[in-house]
């Protein structure tokens, strides 16, 4: 026997135990929809003339917003998007994904580009491997630093990045554990903008979703499932704070929105706090990119590899 | 009755589940982090047993 949608008896595709509701897929892609645009209009995230950088790495959530933008975009009539794939250059894994981001941007008609760990720092993520313990130290910094370059240089306004819900809280846990309050104020679904012309500020419309809907939303709506695990990834923190909400969800759930909105409760008192003691932003001495030190981590990694 | 659960490149035989997300707990997985599909169709967790299935699991958990 079929669980039914609350709305219209239809056969439900999810059922939400944070609200009690079971939904079909029409209407459970319908109120996605309204849940991210809620989040896009009560933070601002764009203007009617925005030109937006989607952060694309072919994975389901990063396509799943550019397929929500898309649609979005089309009544904002001077807003413009393209999207931007960084290839770190691991084999059998993000070569699959890239394969992934263009043909979706073929099928949405989006400009792709692509910039890579080879062309910017000489060496691809493979490479730089060949002697290094932990990739995913190398890989955040490179990856973040290449996303606001080449979106700069691409005339972008904002990057829009997929993190959904799951990926904030685990970042506001993390934190917490490291006991690095000052990094909990770059959170936020628009986080506390960097006022220097180099610095493209970075939006996120998911942040208040959570990435299983995302990963239902996209696979109701077809788009291609990259599952290959990236060969690099490590049992690190972020894994068990992850597993460890995951684990408080299926007990209690609503747990990851009441966390999540009791976060967003301190972060103006952190802002407040911790803005202050920010070094002033300058200029990187080696690459000329934005950075709170002398030369910035990008440029120290890239004399390491 | 015993349904089939399939995860990845593994099978776990779950006996008597009646509902699907029994299926999935008797296989060791946290529901929270998979999305299902029965006869190619994605089915809720609230979706009922009756007979011998075979259910799919879809990771969702980002890993990387």
């Amino acid at each position: 026997m079929s669980s039914e949608c609350w709305k219209c008896g239809d056969t439900a595709v999810i059922h939400r135990k944070y609200e009690g509701k079971s939904w079909c897929s029409e209407h459970f892609q319908e109120q996605f929809e309204s849940l991210v645009k809620d989040t896009v209009r009560e933070n601002d995230l764009f203007e009617n003339d925005d030109r937006v950088c989607v952060a694309l790495s072919g994975g389901m959530d990063s396509s799943a917003l550019l397929l929500f933008l898309v649609e979005l975009f089309e009544d904002w009539k001077n807003a413009e998007l393209i999207a931007l794939t960084v290839d770190e250059g691991i084999e059998n894994y993000r070569d699959e994904s890239i394969e992934i981001a263009k043909e979706l941007c073929d099928d949405l008609g989006v400009e792709l580009h692509i910039a890579s760990f080879k062309e910017e720092f000489g060496k691809s993520l493979d490479e730089i491997m060949e002697d290094k313990d932990y990739g995913c130290t190398y890989c955040g910094v490179l990856r973040r630093w290449i996303l606001n370059k080449k979106s700069r240089e691409l005339d972008a306004d904002k990057v829009a990045t997929a993190h959904n819900l799951d990926d904030e809280l685990q970042s506001v846990f993390m934190n917490y554990l490291k006991g690095d309050m000052k990094r909990m104020v770059r959170l936020g679904a628009k986080p506390a903008v960097i006022d220097d012309e180099k610095f493209v500020p970075r939006v996120k419309p998911f942040r208040e979703t959570p990435e299983k809907e995302i990963a239902l939303y996209g696979r109701l709506r077809d788009l291609e499932l990259h599952q290959t695990e990236c060969p690099y990834v490590e049992d690190s923190l972020r894994f068990d704070v992850r597993d460890f909400l995951n684990e408080m969800e299926r007990k209690r759930p609503s747990t990851k929105f009441t966390a999540l909105r009791a976060f967003d409760k301190l972060l103006p008192v952190l802002e407040e706090k911790f803005s202050e003691e920010d070094p002033s932003i300058r200029s990187c001495e080696e690459c000329g990119e934005i950075t709170s030190g002398d030369v910035c981590k990008a440029c120290q990694f890239r004399k390491e590899i | 009755m015993v349904v089939n659960v399939v995860y990845g490149d593994e099978i776990f035989q779950v006996k008597e589940p009646e509902t699907v997300e029994e299926a999935v707990e008797g296989a060791d997985v946290n529901p929270e982090t998979v999305i299902v599909e029965m006869e190619g169709k994605v089915v809720s967790l609230e979706e009922r047993i009756e007979g011998d299935e075979e259910i799919k699991l879809i990771n969702v958990v980002s890993g990387g």
